[in-house]
């Protein structure tokens, strides 16, 4: 539209423009003609006048010299022949002896008086040549030249003066004008218009007063008719185009330089312009057929641009059309475009039978003939919401269909868009099939919770795994301790002690195995809580020291101290990281040589997260280039030979590696064989306040735990005696419940302060450790709340631990259990008088 | 019973009141276009004509005087100028005060029609032309070639034999000149007549020129070479003419019966009277001779023209009146309508487009005619008056030739018409001579004053018969005379009820030839004393 009207106001401008420049062009070929013709005319009628002046001026030259002449001749013979040459030479129409007087003798012998008025006075008596009109009865007016003479007598005729006399019809020879086919009309004028000399053309008709004709005929102005009478007084030059009777005429007037009298020409304009006007007719018909030519080559050229536009567009229509068509055909989606305000159906793809089995014919009939097939009972109907959709925007619904022809239930993602089209308000449904995704989804889903159960029975295996081996490993390994402080004899307490050593191993191997199961399970999450990231490599030391023990290896630590200790961070897994890379150095590190642990820090950005980078380098045996790239591999151990030599599963490295990778940090190896390996890990930790930071427990060792009374929920007798061994040789007092119910009932049963902790088995039979917390937690005394319960269980996982703390617990102790562990356990939740 | 019926007016009245009533009416719908005729002749042809031509036209034709005084006059009481006037006694001295009333005809295309060379004699110093002149009038010597004829007396060709012409006829018994001594114009051509070479000459025309362009404040008198000799020789005409003392009180009435009758054989009178006489008498024939000179070259013969005419400057102010104007103006001044002025009597036209056939009575002065001895009159209001003066005191013997020039140059320098120094009386009432349906309360007015004037029965006479208004305010005799329009007259006598209706049908009913009596609504009849 907008571009029709700029089109529109371009043609418009064109026009004008062409119109303007033929007005234009126009007025300058009128004005052009004009100033020629005006030109041209003044030049004609200036030769005339020139020609006048030329006659005047011969006339006095001649008369002039005959004056002297007949002064000095008496024969009148001779003075007959001279004047009747003279009359020849100068074609006057008579010569005239002139007495003082007045009277005059003609050469034909005639007498008479001839009216100079006042200048009779100027030519007798100031002696001055005249030129004067008179007029004798029944004769034209005549021009009289008269010269005064000495006085002379002709024929007894006494004369003072001698004259020529020229008709005043005879002057109009000298006005005379050749050009124009004697269409030009000549006037010597008066100034006050009258006309002396009358050379008018046939077609001009009587002209006795210029300006009273110009009055009378034209309509002309009193203002420019008296601005020419002016110029005739003032003897100005000048032309002016006037009308009369419906036709153009010049006028050119100009000073005779005779009299007072006007020379002035009127031609119609059309005959002065004959030639001009032919040549303007033909020059504004070439230019008028050119114009109209250009015009008709810019409108076919803008008729064929469109043509060709809308060719384009028809093609790009069709192209559009065909493509929908087959859009229609093939995909999935139905497009019915409906008015809004009739919800008459204006537009069904034709894909609409093959997908709902409904013809285009009855939607275009009725497009409730839609909602009749929808599937299922109290189905919103779309045609009934559809008038909640604003203008641009959009609604959808999911929503099932039954199939007209084959009766299979099929689904579609129905959107509505309400837009406008040529300023009406449009729906336009889109009727999406997803029969095959619900189809696929559906069967994902059913995927999904397969895998799920494979995964929760892989998960309830490992549980169980974990569970069902660490119970007896407990045993066994309790068992061994016992064992040994109790024998005395060396073989066996050599054997005990392998038994021992064995157990721990196998418990490695299968910690090791769980944790890298667990990790590619994601059952490991990294779980920073605030710490002082000092102690964690002050605890690692510690446990270094257990490792040296009986090693002669030089154990060298650097610490940094850093900015600000206190971040976030997961201190089990970077121990765990830190002990699995320090125990590997020892373990391939001879005796005599050399371990080197470092701890430094940076910080990046004052508020950007703390690195902390850890270089374990080690004197030992190195490693392979070869082997170095698959360091980080599950059971990856360099030389068959290691495996005998230096006991493990291979997975340390792949679970290091994991850990640090679970903590968004890095860890590089450089190795060499022979010569030793460097281990160097960076993690990037974020800073947190001080007072988020629990203090350090103190060595346990220094902890008197005497006297404290411990309830054991434990349904395992093996588990519950060694347990029992341990606790009692610490000075704890242990009471037994047998499973879950029995810890509530003793629980309950006792007064509080009975139990100053509880350790809580977890898998019991007739009630869970978990459930028994929270009909704990849930009793209605002071100590319900208070009394701490620590999970004891062989359910050793991070989820384990998790489902602890949400039952209610305080802690948690992983079977089998270490002495240690319950130790700090106690001094954590118990309020210990030391 | 006869009643005494006085049927107009002539010569003068010292009235002292007018009465009466009249009626007047408007003519719309056309241009009205007032055209004042300084004589009755005009009405004869030219008015019938140009209202048959212009029918579109209203014309109001009022009979009005031959002098420009009469229009002062109107302007003097406080009338517009009319639109078109006419005057025969003319000169640019006594126009002068009336140019500013009267338009500028220079650029009108009837200007166009004339000689320049005539028409110059009437251009202002300012360069205006306002009045045009009609064609000429020849006024010079009529004699009865009849009587020349039966006295085998051959007509005079110059003056030693217009000398002899007359001796002879007085020897016979026989008047050999005479004329109408009493009016002023038969003093002044006759003057003038006398002297023509002189006054052609040189220095006549120079002093005339002179005279001519003279204002109030630079009177000029008569100059010391021309005029002297003029008078010489008009005490010499005199003496030639056989005047005979008493005779300066002889009116056309009392010349013209001798002159048909063959008890004279030559009057001073114009072209048209010889044609008139001529046709009218069939022991007559009026032939024209110039005032003669020493030889037939220095003959000349008098001319003015007819009249001049002249428009109202008012005119210009409604472009469709001047517009009427100008084409009746080109009607007047074509060859039909100078024809219609002059009724074949005249000599020569000023127009170039018109040709006068010239009648038999100009045959014997041709030679004059084509030798353009033709003297126009020296005109002047003044100069009218003082030549009556002067020329009646030489006729009775007061003054000889030297006292005559003396006497004609103290006045002319001091001229004061003598009839308009007297108040006579005061008007009351003024009467219109706006002409109406039941015409002109002026016309009824003055009939009624003559009828009681002369204490008769019935007065009757045309509307047209008063020439002006009654005003109120003071009147001169001069200003009593253009109460009553130029050269009518009074008849009086006694008439019986039939003689008195036939003569009103004859003044109304439309001849057996067609002719209507009334061509205009101000020729219809006006009386008093009619029941």
């Amino acid at each position: 539209m907008k571009k029709k009207l700029i089109t529109a106001a371009l043609l418009v401008v064109l026009c004008v423009g062409i119109l303007f420049t033929g007005f234009s062009f126009s007025v300058f070929v009128s004005e052009t003609i004009y100033e020629e013709s005006v030109s041209h005319l003044s030049e004609i009628f200036h030769q005339a006048n020139q020609t006048l002046n030329s006659l005047v001026s011969v006339n006095w030259s001649r008369m002039n010299m005959w004056a002297p002449y007949l002064e000095e001749t008496q024969d009148v013979e001779q003075i007959d022949a001279y004047i009747e040459k003279a009359r020849q030479e100068s074609r006057f129409t008579d010569f005239c002896f002139i007495s003082k007087n007045g009277n005059y003798l003609s050469m034909e012998g005639n007498t008479g008086y001839l009216d100079l008025n006042e200048k009779l006075t100027v030519l007798m008596i100031d002696r001055v040549s005249v030129v004067a009109n008179s007029v004798v009865p029944d004769q034209p007016e005549i021009m009289v030249f008269a010269v005064p003479t000495d006085h002379g007598t002709y024929r007894g005729f006494e004369y003072d003066a001698i004259a020529i006399t020229f008709n005043n019809s005879d002057m109009v020879e000298a006005l005379k004008i050749s050009a124009f086919d004697g269409n030009a009309s000549t006037f010597a004028i008066l100034p006050d218009g009258r006309v002396v000399v009358d050379n008018a053309s046939s077609s001009m008709g009587k002209v006795r007063n210029v300006l009273a004709m110009l009055k009378q005929k034209t309509g002309m102005g009193a203002d420019r008719i008296a601005s020419l009478e002016q110029d005739f007084r003032d003897g100005n030059s000048g032309s002016l185009l006037f009308e009369m009777d419906g036709e153009s005429y010049y006028l050119v007037y100009e000073t005779a330089d005779f009299q007072d009298w006007i020379v002035t020409g009127i031609v119609a304009a059309d005959i002065v312009n004959a030639n001009m006007n032919r040549l303007q007719y033909i020059t504004m018909v070439v230019v008028s057929v050119i114009t109209v030519g250009v015009m008709i080559v810019v409108v076919a050229m803008i008729v064929m641009q469109n043509r060709q536009k809308l060719k384009e567009k028809d093609h790009a229509l069709d192209i559009r059309d065909a493509l929908f068509s087959k859009l229609s055909e093939n995909i999935d989606d139905v497009f019915i475009m409906v008015d809004a305000k009739t919800l008459k159906v204006e537009y069904v793809s034709q894909n609409v039978e093959k997908l709902i089995g409904v013809t285009e014919a009855s939607l275009y009939e009725d497009v409730h003939n839609l909602e009749a097939i929808i599937y299922g009972e109290d189905v919103i109907s779309v045609l009934h919401e559809i008038y909640s959709i604003e203008q641009g925007t959009q609604k959808e619904w999911d929503r099932e269909y039954v199939h007209q022809k084959t009766g299979e239930r099929r689904w579609f993602h129905t959107v509505v868009l309400c837009t406008e089209i040529d300023h009406e308000k449009k729906f336009i449904m889109d009727l999406s099939d997803r029969t095959k995704d619900r189809m696929i989804n559906l069967k994902l889903e059913e995927a999904a919770v397969a895998a799920q159960s494979a995964n929760q029975a892989k998960t309830s295996f490992l549980n169980n795994m974990s569970h069902d081996i660490r119970t007896p490993m407990n045993a066994i390994i309790g068992f061994t301790n016992i064992a040994m402080k109790q024998v005395q004899n060396e073989e066996v307490r050599n054997c005990l002690h392998k038994i021992s050593s064995s157990s721990e191993h196998l418990l490695t191997l299968i910690n090791d195995v769980l944790d890298i199961s667990r990790i590619e399970s994601g059952k490991v999450k990294f779980t920073p809580v605030p710490v002082d990231i000092r102690t964690i490599s002050d605890m690692v030391c510690s446990i270094m020291q257990g490792f040296l023990t009986n090693r002669s290896i030089h154990f060298v630590t650097q610490f940094d101290s850093p900015q600000w200790p206190y971040v976030m961070a997961d201190d089990v897994r970077i121990r765990e990281v830190l002990v699995n890379i320090l125990g590997n150095a020892v373990k391939f590190t001879e005796d005599g040589g050399t371990i080197e642990f470092d701890v430094s820090y940076r910080n990046e950005k004052d508020d950007g997260p703390m690195y902390v980078t850890y270089r374990i380098a080690d004197t030992g045996v190195g490693m392979s280039e070869e082997f170095l790239e698959h360091i980080f591999d599950e059971f990856s151990q360099e030389a068959n030979n290691a495996r005998t030599q230096y006991r493990g599963t291979g997975l340390g490295m792949a679970i290091t590696k994991r850990y640090v990778d679970l903590m968004g940090g890095t860890i590089r190896v450089e190795s060499t064989k022979g010569v030793g390996s460097v281990f160097t890990v960076e993690l990037p930790l974020e800073k947190t306040e001080a007072d988020q930071v629990h203090p350090v427990v103190v060595d346990v060792n220094a902890v008197p735990l005497d006297g404290i009374k411990v309830l054991l929920a434990e349904d395992n007798d093996l588990n519950t005696e060694i347990a029992r061994v341990q606790m009692e040789e610490r000075g704890i007092q242990v009471t037994r419940a047998v499973d879950g119910v029995d810890a509530v009932k003793q629980f309950a049963s006792n007064p509080p302060g009975t139990f100053d902790l509880i350790f809580m088995d977890v898998m019991m039979p007739n009630k869970n450790g978990y459930e028994a917390t929270k009909e704990i937690r849930c009793m209605d005394r002071e100590d319900a709340k208070t009394i701490p319960i620590i999970a004891m269980t062989a359910n050793a996982f991070a989820e384990d631990v998790q489902a602890s703390f949400d039952a209610g617990m305080n802690g948690h102790i992983a079977k089998p259990i270490d002495m240690n562990e319950v130790e700090k356990a106690i001094i954590r939740n118990v309020n210990i008088t030391v | 019973m006869k009643k005494m019926m006085k049927l107009l007016l002539t010569g003068l009245m010292a009235v002292t009141l007018f009465s009466g009533c009249a009626g007047t009416t408007d003519h719309d719908g056309k241009v009205s276009i007032s055209m004042y005729m300084y004589d009755r002749s005009m009405f004869k042809e030219l008015t019938p004509w140009l209202e048959e031509k212009f029918p579109d036209i209203d014309f109001t034709f009022v009979q009005s005087f031959n002098t420009m005084e009469y229009y002062k006059d109107l302007i003097g009481r406080g009338e517009e100028m009319p639109d078109v006037i006419t005057c025969r006694r003319f000169s640019l001295n006594d126009a002068a005060s009336l140019s500013e009333y009267l338009m500028d005809l220079s650029r009108t295309e009837v200007a166009g029609t004339f000689y320049s060379s005539y028409l110059e004699n009437n251009r202002e110093e300012s360069g205006a032309i306002r009045w045009l002149p009609m064609c000429a009038e020849v006024d010079s010597i009529v004699a009865n070639k009849k009587l020349f004829d039966q006295y085998n007396i051959a007509l005079p060709t110059n003056y030693s034999e217009f000398k002899a012409t007359i001796d002879a006829f007085e020897d016979l018994g026989i008047k050999g000149f005479d004329t109408d001594w009493y009016y002023d114009y038969t003093c002044l051509e006759t003057m003038q007549g006398s002297a023509i070479p002189e006054l052609m000459s040189l220095e006549g025309t120079s002093w005339r020129r002179a005279y001519e362009s003279e204002t109030e404040d630079n009177q000029v008198g008569l100059d010391d070479v021309v005029w002297p000799v003029v008078f010489e020789k008009y005490e010499q005409f005199l003496k030639d003419v056989r005047y005979e003392k008493g005779s300066e009180d002889q009116t056309f009435s009392v010349t013209t019966p001798p002159f048909l009758n063959g008890e004279t054989a030559m009057i001073r009178n114009t072209a048209s009277f010889a044609d008139s006489v001529t046709a009218e008498n069939e022991n007559v024939e009026a032939v024209m001779l110039p005032y003669f000179g020493e030889t037939s070259e220095d003959n000349w013969v008098l001319t003015y023209p007819m009249c001049q005419l002249a428009v109202s400057a008012k005119v210009a102010e409604d472009p469709a009146k001047e517009k009427a104007i100008n084409e009746v103006l080109m009607a007047i001044f074509s060859d039909e309508g100078q024809k219609h002025v002059a009724a074949g009597t005249s000599v020569l036209s000023y127009n170039k487009e018109v040709k006068i056939t010239p009648s038999n009575s100009l045959a014997y002065i041709q030679d004059c005619i084509a030798s353009n001895h033709l003297y126009q009159r020296l005109a002047s209001t003044e100069i009218f008056g003082i030549s009556q003066d002067v020329a009646h005191k030489m006729m009775t013997g007061k003054y000889d030739a030297k006292q005559a020039y003396e006497e004609f140059n103290r006045q002319i320098t001091q001229y004061v018409d003598p009839e308009t120094k007297e108040i006579l009386f005061t008007q009351k009432t003024a009467y219109s001579n706006d002409f109406g349906e039941h015409g002109s309360k002026a016309a009824s007015s003055l009939m009624n004053t003559l009828r009681q004037f002369e204490n008769d029965d019935i007065a009757i006479g045309y509307a047209s018969v008063a020439s002006s208004s009654i005003y109120e305010g003071e009147y001169t005799l001069q200003q009593v005379k253009w109460v009553m329009t130029f050269r009518n007259a009074i008849y009086r006598g006694e008439y019986t009820g039939e003689e008195v209706r036939r003569i009103m049908e004859w003044l109304v009913n439309i001849k057996e030839d067609g002719s209507n009596p009334i061509h205009h609504y101000n020729q219809m009849p006006v009386t008093s004393g009619l029941d």
